[in-house]
Formats: structure tokens, sequence, C-alpha cells
């Protein structure tokens, strides 16, 4: 399937099977075949990946401030383009979002921070 | 009906909700010195707002997206971090100095120093976005709002001479002072064209579930809405022209606005302007740490909505907590609200191009609004109003040094 990366894939909101917010294509991850064109396998999600594209050296950043600070740092959402249910304005796909890296700054936040201010 | 009673309350909102800090204060500092001759400045600052509330206001009607999610979209994160970064810092000093505006009425209220005032009143910002919703937070400060109309009411009793009134809606060249002249000219532009009004807006087409059946409510709502808006702000120009020209009273200090209508209105307008100041100022806190928040969470691609509880979107009230407290902290160093307000307000018209540029593409791109992308005005419109965003870049840095002081 012939897909238009920067049109329907790339930057895009990308929604669970519960049509919740998981985040958005940050990059992909495509595979060079000699005499053919690249395929896209997957597409990644993650402050690392969009940092990558930003520049190295904010990438370089990025990482070791990961490492800093673990419990704060996003790891990297990579998810296989056989779960793409649909692209286009946003992209659907076929899992449980809440279980993915792309949401474990999300759920370190609600357990230690916001849930202990009052009224949240 | 229902229709219509929204419509009213969207003009109403949006009249009660136009003015803050820095339209008050270039408008009262540009009638002070220049009598009615920047009326035309407001004039093309709020015809300039309407466009871009209109065509913001249809995007996401049309597409489901705001600015902040269509920027990143169709540009990409290596074009998004400009208005992004941009968005933030201009966003946060028009934050800070709305913090002061009402620290600043609290203080002429109570006299006690605004650097007392400066948390509690980010506090209580922060408390109206941690447990209100979206209706709760623009409408109900929009309608408190609604006392600026008593700068209507001044001009009124006090007479102007309407030809020369209209005769201020041309543009003319300044007899004097022509730097101070189009460094008011600039930072009029960019307190009524404010980037996080329209980010705010298309977010809360989003949040209020509009759709394309809601078209003609945006229309109104953008037209009406901020036409009444200018026409608030003209008066305060108007008051400043015919109160403080004469007496020779040019706004050095913010507390020096404070006596713009007793003379009017006496003891009443004292009282009449700190709640003006006071409640407009709060209104545009909470707006513009949302417009904030809504940025970053939607650029980003975290989960966004004030109409949900914090800890559903906790990155997104996160986010709107942080930068309230910080720029209630940046009050308390006792930084001159005055010279803060004017400088983003310069700051603000020269951040203009990165939203206002893109939004030209946005608006022609089928795959997002359609049928419903611009038509050759609308371009025009755009196009014209994306040149004098350029001018106003290239101009602010020179003004701001020449005009400022």
């Amino acid at each position: 399937m012939e897909l238009r990366l920067v049109h329907e894939l790339l930057d895009k909101p990308v929604l669970d099977e519960a049509r919740r917010y998981v985040g958005r294509v940050d990059g992909v991850v495509l595979e060079l075949r000699r005499g053919a064109q690249p395929r896209i396998t997957a597409f990644e999600i993650g402050g690392r990946v969009w940092a990558r594209r930003l520049s190295p050296r904010i990438a370089r950043w990025a990482v070791s401030l990961g490492e800093r600070w673990p419990a704060l740092a996003n790891g990297v959402t990579r998810i296989s383009m056989q779960d793409v249910r649909r692209t286009g304005i946003t992209v659907s796909v076929k899992c449980d979002g809440r279980t993915t890296p792309a949401m474990r700054w999300e759920h370190w936040l609600r357990r230690n921070v916001i849930s202990r201010i009052p009224g949240a | 009906m229902k229709r219509l009673l929204e419509l009213s309350l969207g003009i109403v909102t949006s009249i009660g909700g136009f003015l803050e800090a820095g339209s008050i204060i270039t408008a009262v500092q540009g009638g002070a010195v220049f009598g009615y001759q920047l009326l035309w400045a407001i004039a093309l600052g709020t015809v300039g707002l309407m466009l871009l509330v209109e065509q913001s206001g249809r995007l996401a009607c049309v597409s489901g997206r705001t600015v902040g999610d269509a920027l990143r979209e169709r540009f990409g994160i290596n074009f998004f971090v400009i208005p992004l970064v941009t968005g933030l810092i201009v966003s946060f000093l028009v934050l800070a100095s709305e913090i002061g505006g009402v620290s600043l009425a609290l203080q002429m209220a109570t006299g006690i120093s605004l650097q007392w005032w400066a948390l509690p009143v980010a506090f209580a910002g922060w408390f109206l976005l941690w447990k209100g919703t979206f209706g709760i937070v623009e409408k109900g400060t929009s309608l408190l709002g609604l006392v600026t109309i008593v700068f209507i009411v001044a001009a009124l009793k006090l007479h102007p001479d309407w030809g020369e009134v209209t005769a201020g809606l041309l543009p003319t060249r300044p007899s004097h002072d022509r730097a101070r002249y189009w460094y008011l000219v600039v930072s009029i532009i960019g307190a009524s064209i404010s980037p996080y009004l329209y980010m705010f807006y298309s977010s809360g087409v989003v949040e209020d579930g509009w759709g394309v059946d809601d078209l003609s409510t945006n229309k109104a709502t953008a037209v009406l809405g901020m036409s009444f808006g200018g026409v608030l702000s003209a008066a305060v120009l108007v008051v400043a022209a015919l109160v403080f020209l004469p007496r020779g009273i040019q706004v050095e200090r913010y507390e020096q606005a404070g006596l713009l209508l007793p003379p009017v209105l006496g003891h009443a307008g004292f009282v009449l302007f700190l709640a003006s100041l006071g409640i407009a100022c709060f209104g545009a806190t909470a707006e513009i740490t949302l417009a904030m928040a809504y940025l970053v969470a939607q650029g980003l691609g975290w989960d966004w909505s004030e109409n949900a509880k914090p800890k559903e979107n906790t990155r997104f009230s996160l986010t709107y907590t942080v930068m309230i407290l910080l720029a209630g902290v940046v009050m308390t160093l006792g930084v001159d609200p005055l010279k803060l307000t004017n400088f983003s307000m310069m700051l603000t018209a020269a951040s203009l191009p990165v939203t206002v540029v893109p939004m030209l593409v946005l608006m022609n791109d089928e795959a997002l609004v359609g049928d419903h992308r611009n038509r050759w005005f609308g371009n025009v419109a755009l196009g014209a109003l994306s040149i004098i965003a350029i001018v106003v870049l290239l101009s602010a840095v020179p003004l701001q040094v020449m005009g400022g002081s």
C-alpha cells in the first residue's frame, strides 16, 4: 500500500482502540530494500524521537535527561504498521494505549503528583 | 432558540473578555499622547483579530483540529517548535503582565503592594482552572468582564466630537514624537491580535464540540463579538484623549491610569476602573494559562481538556499549574507591570508572523477544511495581515529602542 508519509502519518495524533490519545507519530521506521521503494515497518512515539528530528544535540540532551530522571522519561513506543487500522488526519491503532511507554510519564505524574493535590 | 442563545452568549462573552492589561494600557497611552489619532490602529487590530478568530474557528469546526494541532500536523515538528517556543515565551510574559494587572488593581484598592498580591492572584487563577470547566473559565470571567462597558458609558458622557473620532479611524502622520507614535501603533496591534486569543478560541470550539453546523455561529461571534470588543478598546482611548490629553497627563506609571474615570464618574469611576482592570486581567490570566497548556498538549499529542478532571489529563494540568505559578513568582520579584505590559505587547506583535502566515496554508488545505477553505476575500485579507505582521516584526526592535522608553 502506498502511503503519503507526511500527509497521512508523520506528526498525526495516534488514537488507541478506545479512541484515547496515545501521542503523535514522532518518527517512522523504514526498511530499505534494494531495487524497491522503502517500506514503513513501524512508527515511533516519544520525546527522544522528535528530538532526533530537531537536531542531534537536542537528541543527546533528551537522552541524558531521561537517564538522569528515568521516572520522568517516557520510553520510545514503537507500533508496528500491522497494528495500524487507519491513517489520515488521525492514526488509529489496534492496541491499548495505556500500557505503552508513551503514557509512562502521564501515569507517574497521576500517581505521584496530581492525585496528591486536593480536588484533582 | 438554543442556537440564538448560544450566539448571544458567545457575543456577550467576546465583549466581556476583550479587554485585558495590554489593550487597556496601550489605548490609555495612545489617547493620552495622540488624542484620537491612534483609533485606526485599534480598528486595524480588531479587524485582524476578527479575521483570525473566524478562520481558526472555521478550521476547528470543520476539521476538529485546533490551530496548535494543525500547525504540528501540517508543517511537522521542525516548524512547530518555532510557534511553540515563541508562543510560550510571549504568552508567559503576557501572563505575568496580566497577573501584574490584577495585583495592581488590588494594590490600588487596598494599599498592599502588588508583590504581595501576585502569588495569591496566581493561586486564585490556578484554582479556577483546577476546579472549573471550560464554560466557567470562559463565560464566567467574560460575563463579569462586562463591567468594562463602563468605558463606553464614560466616553458617551464626555460627548466627544464624533467627526474627530471618525477622522481618527483613518491613518494620519503624527505631528510630533514619531517614534512613540509608531511604537504605540505596533503595541496596540500586538494587544489586539494576541495569538493566544485565537489559539484559545479554536481550542474552545473543540472543547464545546462545535461542528460544521456551527459555522454561522462562529462567524457571527467573530464579527459581532470582536467588533463590540474593539468599540470597548476605542472607548478607553477616547476617554484617555478627553481626560488625560488636555491635562497633559502621560501614563508613565500604571497607577496613573486609575485617574481615567474619576473626572467623569466621580469616586464610582475609580472603583469601576479597578474592577474593570482586575476582572479583565484575571479573565485573561486564566485564558492565557489555558492557551499555553493547550498549545503544549496539542503539539506533543497529550490528552487535553479543561472539561476533564485534572487527574485525567495530568501533563496538561501540570503544565498550566507550573506556568501560572511561575508567572506569579516573576511578579513577586518587583518587575514593573507597565514596562512588562508594554514590552510583552511589542513582543506579541513581533511574534505574529509565525502563526499568521501559516494560517494561509492551513485555510487552503483541502484535507483540513475541504469545501470550507478560504475564498479569494479570506486569502487577500489574510495575505494583507501577513504582510502587516512581517512589517511589524521588522520594525519591532528599532521601535522598542526608539519609542519604548
